[in-house]
């Protein structure tokens, strides 16, 4: 008897194709999508792209320039002045801007300044030791001659009586930073009142994420209209296909912004995401990425057969699109060939406007893209949810 | 009102309706019955203009409801499911169905009222489709076509899984919209209320109409001086019993023979005088003659050709 339920079982699985791509082909999807993030693999390295600004021209800074070009694991672009360098890493082209303020022999103040955005702290701390690595293998007369500098004002050279006064400035430094902790600042390019960290970016990435799961389950009423025999009942009266998805999406994308609203609430409740300030944006952001979440899920719907076909292949899809497009893991962790990749799926989009909205103060050139991008997405996906409806519907 | 002639619609290629020929008048309820896969659905979504004939005409008012939108806003159509919003109410449903039917709001309210006042839906209106029992779950699946006034229901299987008390209340609905002019057009599997119900039936059997006509008529035509016998024997019959059952015409197929069937011609002698010789019998429990019926006649047609 036990072995005839588990033949039930599966034949039930086997002939499921959704089940069967759910249960085996999704996992290692989404390990390989894991692997190629936090493993540098799939033929993609894990580098921070970093925009230079030699302000000094010396010998000893343009040696550093050409070190970090060659370094693995960092991929470089030089500028020539800050702005240019500020603009690159406020518009995501890069990860960290590098500034060659002061020749790097000074001792007493920080020569160089790295421009972050908040949330992108990894980046940053990556570049410090790439540049740490480079002093010391291809650099090491400029770190010695930074000691000395950083000695002489205290010992005022090295004759014997000056050696113990040195033995008591070591003395005096233990405990304190690091020797990079004195070559450099970092600065984020964010407003300086605005708060801007991982949460800022996890609130958006979770929120499209949900939203997309959110949309699919509401979708599905399509499915379940059309095998009820609502449809059919439906396809005699005048509105057509154009109506039954026209309500649904208009519900779906405000049921999305509400949902939003409440992630974003908890948000600024117990994270401090400031996102009343900038509302009119986040409105808007929200209504697309809502949009965008609500025509997917209609056309991935739309285009199934049955209930159980609907649920597997948009749940296959949200897990995937999900994955590549940074809800799962930050996008600024995934190899180059993966990020670009990420913008074939709304939650790239939507996390790129969100970071526009609440990162760079809610100015439209930083969301305008995002923006785009999710109304495609919700363009695109209802037209394909009504011409599938429609055919269906159609003698 | 529908009128069907050499009707041809075929599926993935494959042909479903075989030159049909129906025709449904106002004030008429023409039972559409036959075998599962027959074609009685397709010939229903044909007449709603949901699917295209390949060959021959279909048309309601005067014309071919899969090109006239205006034609298919005539049409009410009640799928076999429960095509409502369960976690609505009766009226929720009616509402927000007739608004999708191009039914204004204020059009709405005195439809609404005399969909509920007609269905006897009115002491359940606020209840919600998920919570009625079948019988009021068919009967609001109904009303929700009455609201744009349709001036031809078609109606696939309003009856299956309702119980007898609430079937009755279904077909006295139907009967109603009859008697107030409508065209209905119905599938069922119960042939016996068919009968009684439909003013004609259609026969459709692998996608052909077999009989078309009024039950009666079809029926007399066919069976005139015809009865079905049956006869069940109490014990072992005696050799000059079984040539008696023989005489008349009967015959067994169960195995222990004690159930005997027939359809004879009553005016023959030896099926008198076998049935007189049978009635005094102490082996014989029970003998039945009664006329046959729609069922006789479905039943014939059913069997396949050469069998009889």
């Amino acid at each position: 008897m036990i072995g005839a339920i588990f033949r039930v079982a599966l034949l039930r699985l086997v002939r499921d194709r959704g089940a069967l791509a759910m249960t085996f082909l999704l996992p290692s999807a989404i390990f390989v999508i894991f692997a190629a993030i936090f493993g540098g693999s799939a033929g993609g390295d894990i580098s921070v792209r970093v925009a230079a600004s030699d302000q000094v021209s010396d010998t000893a800074s343009a040696r550093l320039i050409e070190a970090l070009g060659t370094t693995e694991g960092v991929a470089l672009t030089v500028e020539r002045d800050i702005d240019a360098v500020r603009m690159a890493v406020a518009n995501g082209t890069n990860d960290v801007g590098l500034i060659i303020e002061r020749p790097l022999a000074d001792g007493d103040t920080p020569p160089l300044r790295l421009l972050v955005i908040g949330a992108n702290e990894l980046p940053s701390s990556m570049l410090i030791g790439h540049i740490q690595d480079r002093l010391a293998a291809d650099l090491p007369d400029i770190a010695l001659r930074r000691q000395v500098n950083a000695l002489t004002p205290i010992i005022g050279g090295l004759g014997p009586a000056q050696q113990a006064a040195l033995e008591q400035a070591i003395a005096a430094l233990d405990g304190q930073s690091a020797p990079a902790g004195g070559l450099l600042v970092i600065e984020s390019v964010d407003q300086i009142d605005r708060p801007s960290d991982a949460t800022t970016y996890y609130a958006g990435a979770i929120a499209i994420l949900f939203l997309l799961f959110s949309s699919v389950q509401g979708a599905v009423a399509v499915v379940e209209e059309r095998l009820s025999g609502v449809r059919a009942r439906l396809a005699l009266s005048s509105g057509g296909a154009g109506v039954l998805i026209g309500g649904r999406f208009l519900f779906l994308t405000a049921q999305g912004t509400v949902q939003a609203l409440v992630i974003f609430l908890v948000a600024w409740i117990f994270y401090g995401v400031e996102w009343l300030d900038v509302f009119p944006a986040w409105a808007a952001t929200t209504v697309l990425a809502a949009a965008a979440a609500s025509g997917l899920a209609l056309a991935l719907c739309t285009l199934s057969a049955s209930r159980e076909q609907a649920f597997s292949l948009s749940n296959f899809t949200v897990l995937i699109l999900s994955a590549i497009g940074g809800s799962m893991a930050p996008r600024f962790l995934m190899p180059e060939w993966l990020r670009d990749l990420g913008w074939i799926t709304p939650n790239a989009w939507a996390i790129d406007a969100y970071n526009g909205t609440l990162g760079q103060g809610g100015a439209i050139s930083a969301m305008a893209d995002g923006w785009l991008g999710l109304a495609v997405f919700a363009v695109a996906g209802l037209c394909v949810a009504v011409v599938a409806e429609g055919r269906r519907m159609r003698p | 009102m529908l009128s069907a002639r050499s009707l041809d619609v075929a599926l993935a290629g494959l042909p479903v309706l075989k030159a049909v020929d129906l025709d449904v008048m106002p004030g008429e309820i023409c039972a559409l019955i036959g075998p599962n896969g027959a074609g009685k659905t397709t010939l229903m979504r044909a007449a709603c203009g949901l699917v295209r004939p390949t060959a021959g005409t279909i048309s309601v008012l005067g014309q071919n409801p899969a090109r006239s939108s205006r034609t298919r806003a005539r049409i009410g159509l009640v799928p076999q499911e429960i095509a409502l919003y369960d976690h609505l109410s009766v009226r929720e449903n009616l509402f927000v169905l007739g608004r999708l039917s191009g039914l204004s709001r204020k059009e709405l309210a005195p439809r609404v009222a005399e969909a509920l006042e007609r269905a006897r839906l009115t002491d359940r209106q606020d209840t919600r489709v998920a919570r009625l029992s079948g019988g009021y779950q068919r009967r609001t699946n109904i009303a929700c076509a009455l609201l744009h006034q349709p001036a031809l229901l078609v109606l696939d299987e309003p009856t299956v899984a309702v119980d007898q008390a609430a079937l009755d209340g279904v077909l006295q609905l139907i009967a109603g919209l009859r008697d107030d002019g409508m065209a209905i057009l119905i599938s069922t599997h119960e042939l016996d209320r068919a009968e009684g119900l439909a003013d004609r039936v259609a026969i459709l059997i692998d996608g052909q109409v077999r009989a078309f006509g009024q039950p009666h008529a079809l029926i007399t035509e066919r069976y005139d001086s015809s009865r079905e016998i049956m006869v069940r024997l109490g014990k072992t019959p005696t050799p000059d019993v079984l040539v008696h059952l023989e005489r008349v015409g009967l015959s067994t197929t169960t195995a222990s023979a004690t159930i005997w069937r027939g359809l004879v011609d009553s005016t023959a002698s030896e099926v008198e005088a076998g049935l007189a010789a049978l009635e005094g019998d102490d082996a014989i429990e029970e003998i039945r003659v009664r006329k046959p019926g729609l069922d006789t006649l479905y039943a014939a047609l059913c069997e396949p050709e050469g069998s009889a």
